[in-house]
């Protein structure tokens, strides 16, 4: 996948944080759930960048920061130049027309006693002037640009399939036009036959509007055919970034090798070794000292659990690792 | 809808639903079905015992009272008060406790803790004595009653909304609204409230019950509908020397309050049991 | 002797519009110490197969088979004392979403004990014990704290590792895993998986392993079922079945997974959905959706036929491609 040319990047994130105070009891100390630490990417125009990571790593929390569903606690989310991240609530909400979600349960995403056109009107009523019969030509064209017949518009979600739920969720994403689209693991709920179909439609669709998309996803193999940019996140930091094709062929970072690697294939190189994590992730609560993988890195010595590492350069992408070894391109999982 | 469908297979909801029907129409057509005027003394015919007694007679179906006013009269004209008392406390307490749920649910914070304490308060006062102490402030008569009845009520619809509303803060679709465009109060009443809805409907239903038997126990106690009205919870009242020498005028209206309140419980377990695995799976 | 086998499986329930057939002429065997794959999508029927061997069903579900056997024992002809004293210890089944699985009240090593009471000899003392055992045997650290935890208080990971510990506790010879790793991380459900094959390679266990996931199969399967709205429809040893599928709906659903189309710019879908149980087309369940269906498919059910190496339900199985073992 090529990425996109080079021009003002949409949004531009720069040492985004989501800290949560959590209270032990009434008179203990409050706790603090680092959820997002320190992510910083450009997102330009129709490309798309992936978040990848397991429960706990934060994707979630940074879908919800992007889009503007949560407010940061340090950093700053650019779009079109302008600070957003601390804008007043009022202002906030005009910004919704730039930045839409599909979130990933496709039946809690509907309410259940709209039907699908009251949901798919719902955006342009609150934010456009025209007049109920455009919208309803609106709604009847984006229906049809999802793969759905035009009556559907009457139906509730009880009648809808799941691929059908979804692709109404991204219609109604779809209907303000917005400059990116934050997808929160849209396809996880989705038999794998109608994974495919709703991979094909972002496709088609991302190449029609031109919009940008922050793909959070735990699936490497759909990671690999959408998305431009990647960035695995583990419990809350950034620790591999770059170009998909480069990170995912060659993965820099013990976790993301061992990610990669985890991931059930149907046809499993002969020559890769496996590699396996011991134990469960950290508490997020627990205040770290050092890397934050030391404790369950395959190749963990002994300054990785005193000195944090930073995010750092290595060839074309960044890696909080100083310990990966030369990244060899004739190497491939 | 799916919701008629286990309504209907309900025995116990249909039972209820007649019975309501029945005192709809008695009340609707009550001049029509009452042989006599409500208010109108036969000083020859006190006490008579209805007409399947020894002494009765089918001028007087259900007898008549101690100042000889026909029972049955009495009855039908009563099922307005008790059904209108039922209706309005209801409507009251539903409109005035959903606000103030709402209220807490999307302030959160400080109001949200003020107001559920304020509620707490006043569920801790045993609901008859508040009611009493509401009409000793506002003075006896009926719509006092309902205003009395009516706050009792408040605080069950109140905490019922506040808890389906926050959890239906908390889901996606809410998310979605809010991206969408829709200002707060959007989000309250088109998004939130219509999936509130089915338990403070149960709530409704059973507490149309227990609003008619507030409201009878304060007539009985001489503080609500004033006399000559022939409200039933009244008639109890007036009734309540003559126990043992003509029970008809204890028991009837006592049957009648009591086949009221059991029409609307079955009705609202009924539609409880419809309503609730719909819930569940949404 | 098979451990396992299932003749003309078939389970439907009743509802308003008539009888829904959850699965349908199931047929297969299981050897001891085999390790088999059902794999399907939702409405395929690969949970109602499993639990309807165990007896775990609701009581309005109607089972019926020309044979259902357990090393020899007639599982339908059973009544509830003796299921219940195979069911747990001679075939034991573990779930998905472990945390639900687990009775919050009680801690875990309550819940050990308590199934070792039930089906063993012994006081609490060996079977504080053996579940202590049994917790180190499933890759748990320090298991003495473990045993005073509470469900929630656990990993989803370790509750998983907690139940296949119940599960194993009293040396099953067949143990049943409905997607025991999708509602986990990637990094911890191969764990788990890894975890599931080494105990049945080291106890001689047989392992019936569903999944919706493929490669989940792929990886630890000796033998595959693939299920479609409540048919078997392919059955074939792994790996062969993924290089040579026989049935159409095998080949397709390979087809569909992104890792399988790398070169191409869109990916090849299956159009249309799986049929709802009220819905099932007459004719072939899979024709409406298959690029080669024609007249007879639509019109007559195929049955299971041999097809190479084969099992397939269809009347024109797939041909190996050329050059395969």
């Amino acid at each position: 996948m090529t990425s996109a040319p080079d021009a003002t990047p949409v949004m531009r994130v720069r040492g985004l944080r989501r800290h949560y105070p959590v209270s032990d009891g009434m008179f203990r100390q409050k706790r603090m759930l680092r959820a997002v630490e320190g992510i910083n990417f450009d997102l330009h125009a129709g490309e798309t960048l992936a978040v990848v990571g397991e429960s706990g790593s934060g994707k979630s929390t940074l879908g919800r920061l992007c889009a503007l569903v949560e407010e940061p606690t340090a950093g700053t989310i650019e779009l079109d130049g302008a600070d957003i991240a601390r804008m007043p609530q009022e202002e906030r909400r005009t910004l919704h027309r730039h930045v839409q979600m599909i979130f990933q349960n496709p039946f809690g995403s509907l309410n259940p006693r709209k039907t699908v056109a009251a949901e798919l009107e719902a955006p342009l009523r609150f934010n456009t002037r025209s007049t109920p019969d455009e919208w309803r030509v609106r709604v009847e064209e984006m229906l049809v640009k999802v793969g759905l017949r035009i009556e559907f518009a009457e139906r509730y979600p009880h009648m809808l399939s799941g691929g059908q739920r979804q692709r109404v969720a991204i219609a109604r994403a779809l209907m303000l036009q917005p400059k990116i689209i934050v997808a929160d693991e849209p396809l996880s709920a989705l038999d794998v036959s109608v994974q495919a179909q709703i991979i094909n439609l972002l496709m088609d669709l991302r190449d029609e509007f031109g919009v940008s998309l922050v793909f959070i996803s735990h699936d490497i193999s759909v990671v690999r055919r959408l998305a431009h940019q990647v960035i695995v996140m583990y419990l809350g930091q950034p620790v591999e970034q770059g170009p998909v094709d480069a990170v995912l062929a060659n993965p820099a970072h013990p976790y993301t090798k061992a990610l990669i690697d985890a991931v059930p294939k149907v046809r499993r190189h002969p020559a890769s070794e496996r590699i396996r994590l011991v134990g469960d992730m950290p508490s997020p609560l627990v205040p770290r000292v050092g890397c934050i993988f030391s404790s369950r890195c395959p190749s963990v010595q002994i300054s990785c659990r005193s000195i944090a590492p930073a995010l750092e350069h290595v060839g074309d992408r960044l890696v909080a690792c100083p310990h990966t070894m030369q990244i060899d391109p004739s190497c491939s999982t | 809808m799916l919701v008629w469908a286990s309504l209907g297979a309900n025995k116990g909801a249909w039972v209820g639903c007649a019975i309501i029907a029945v005192l709809v129409t008695m009340a609707l057509a009550a001049d029509l079905i009452s042989p006599h005027s409500p208010y109108r003394q036969f000083h020859d015919a006190m006490l008579r015992p209805p007409a399947w007694q020894a002494e009765g007679s089918w001028q007087f179906p259900l007898g008549t009272d101690a100042l000889g006013r026909d029972i049955l009269s009495r009855i039908a004209h009563g099922a307005r008060y008790s059904l209108g008392i039922g209706g309005m406390v209801v409507a009251m307490a539903m409109v005035a406790g959903v606000a103030v749920g709402l209220l807490a649910a999307s302030a959160g914070g400080i109001v949200d803790m003020a107001l559920m304490r304020i509620l707490d308060l006043l569920m801790a006062i045993p609901g008859l004595l508040l009611a009493l102490v509401v009409v000793a402030v506002l003075g006896p008569g009926l719509i006092n009653v309902v205003v009395a009845v009516a706050i009792v009520l408040i605080p069950h619809f109140a905490r019922l909304a506040r808890a389906t509303a926050l959890a239906e803060l908390a889901r996606e679709y809410v998310v979605a609204a809010r991206l969408s465009g829709a200002g707060r109060f959007s989000i309250m009443f088109d998004t939130v409230l219509p999936n509130c809805m089915p338990p403070l409907i149960v709530q409704a239903t059973l507490s149309f019950s227990a609003a008619i038997l507030d409201a009878a126990a304060l007539g009985f106690l001489g503080m609500g509908a004033q006399p000559p009205n022939p409200e039933w919870g009244t008639m109890l009242a007036d009734a309540r020397e003559f126990i043992l020498l003509a029970w008809w005028v204890v028991a009837i209206p006592g049957v009648a309050i009591l086949l009221t309140v059991l029409a609307f419980n079955l009705m609202g377990d009924g539609l409880r049991d419809a309503l609730d695995p719909r819930l569940r799976s949404a | 002797m098979k451990l396992l086998e299932v003749r003309n499986l078939t389970v439907r329930f009743p509802t308003r519009r008539g009888w829904i057939h959850a699965v349908e002429n199931v047929d297969f065997d299981l050897d001891a110490g085999e390790v088999l794959g059902i794999v399907g999508e939702s409405g395929s029927g690969k949970s109602v197969t499993m639990l309807a061997v165990m007896g775990l069903l609701p009581p309005n579900a109607q089972v019926s088979a020309d044979r259902l056997s357990f090393d020899g024992t007639d599982l339908l002809a059973l009544d509830g004392r003796q299921r219940r004293s195979i069911m747990g210890k001679q075939i034991a089944m573990i779930f998905q979403e472990p945390v639900t699985r687990l009775n919050p009240c009680f801690t875990v090593g309550f819940q050990i004990t308590e199934m070792l009471a039930a089906h063993e000899t012994g006081d609490r003392a060996q079977h504080r014990r053996r579940a202590m055992e049994l917790l180190d045997a499933v890759g748990i650290s320090a298991p003495e704290a473990r045993m005073r935890a509470f469900p929630h208080q656990l990993s989803g990971g370790m509750c998983q590792r907690v139940m296949i510990a119940m599960a194993i506790a009293c040396q099953p010879r067949l143990l049943i895993a409905d997607e025991p790793s999708t509602a986990l991380d990637v990094t911890i459900q191969a764990q788990i998986l890894d975890l599931l094959i080494d105990l049945q390679r080291k106890r001689g266990m047989a392992l019936a392993l569903i999944s919706h996931d493929i490669a989940v199969i792929a990886e630890t399967a000796q033998r595959v079922l693939v299920m479609y709205a409540g048919l078997v429809v392919e059955e074939q040893r792994s790996p062969q079945i993924f290089t040579g599928p026989s049935h159409p709906y095998t080949a397709a659903l390979l087809r569909a997974l992104p890792d399988e189309s790398i070169g191409l710019p869109r990916l090849p879908t299956i159009p249309g959905s799986v049929p709802g149980a009220l819905d099932r087309p007459s004719g072939c369940v899979f024709g409406p959706r298959c690029a080669f269906a024609d007249a007879r498919c639509r019109s007559a059910r195929p049955e299971l036929v041999q097809s190479g190496v084969a099992l397939a339900r269809c009347f024109y199985p797939m041909a190996r491609p050329e050059g395969d073992a």
